[in-house]
């Protein structure tokens, strides 16, 4: 199952995910609301990224998003010509004793790797940002046949 | 994004926020936020039972005020989050300062 969009805000991306989630329930992929939301969570993260930082903030920009339903994960390939991402390890925020000293930002990378299983990126020679994300579908969620 | 406030006694203010937080919704859910507690309203509870999605700007707006109404004494209480942002605080196991309460009544019950 493939779906595509080009020209996606953060709007068309949930609309996006909305519908795929319809359609693997309606293939009989029934997957819980803790796990979609974590891979939701995950997309949106990263969509929030490249518009952050590949578009400085622009409202509407040319990210194109693809899902796919594999036999073992879901996979979420992103693609847009912003400017390249410099890539740092995610941290989780450390919590200090004084609230005052929480930071405020910085989270969304810690957040989408915290919620798949494969976070990668990589920027073309031909100036094309790629995120690949992935994430193992609980086993004996689907009826058998169903995802071959 | 929708949001909206009440009084819920002369203490506690009950914000109510409809539909996603994100990027683009932050900023006015920043500018509301901050309106209130520079009105006084240091004591919230903010109902997350109708938002829909929260991500790390959102997340990072919770923070923002937990720590101003910090600064003036006051406090703040995440009520009846939803799976998705439950989630979001818990991977970023920023629920041990956002701590969430099931319900708004339980939220408003722990200011008593």
């Amino acid at each position: 199952m493939v779906l595509q969009e080009a020209g996606s805000s953060l709007e068309a991306m949930h609309g996006m995910l909305d519908c795929f989630w319809q359609r693997l329930g309606g293939g009989g992929v029934a997957l819980d609301d803790l796990w979609r939301a974590q891979f939701t969570t995950a997309v949106a993260e990263i969509g929030t990224n490249i518009l952050r930082h590949a578009y400085d903030n622009l409202p509407v920009v040319s990210i194109g998003l693809r899902l796919r339903l594999y036999a073992d994960c879901v996979e979420a390939r992103l693609i847009d010509r912003g400017r390249p991402y410099t890539p740092r390890p995610p941290a989780v925020p450390e919590i200090p004793d004084d609230i005052a000293a929480l930071a405020e930002g910085g989270f969304g990378l810690t957040i989408a790797c915290a919620a798949v299983d494969v976070l990668r990126y990589r920027r073309t020679t031909s100036g094309v940002n790629c995120w690949r994300l992935r994430k193992k579908l609980p086993r004996l969620i689907a009826p058998e046949g169903c995802l071959r | 994004m929708d949001i909206t406030h009440r009084q819920h006694d002369d203490n506690v203010t009950l914000v109510d926020i409809v539909g996603r937080i994100d990027l683009f919704s932050a900023p006015e859910a920043r500018r509301t936020l901050n309106d209130l507690i520079n009105a006084g309203h240091t004591r919230l509870v903010i109902n997350l039972a109708e938002t829909s999605f929260i991500d790390s700007s959102g997340l990072g707006i919770l923070i923002s005020v937990l720590k101003a109404v910090r600064r003036v004494h006051g406090d703040l209480r995440i009520a009846a989050p939803n799976t998705q942002a439950q989630t979001v605080l818990e991977l970023t196991t920023l629920d041990r300062v956002l701590r969430p309460y099931a319900t708004v009544e339980k939220a408003l019950a722990s200011y008593q």
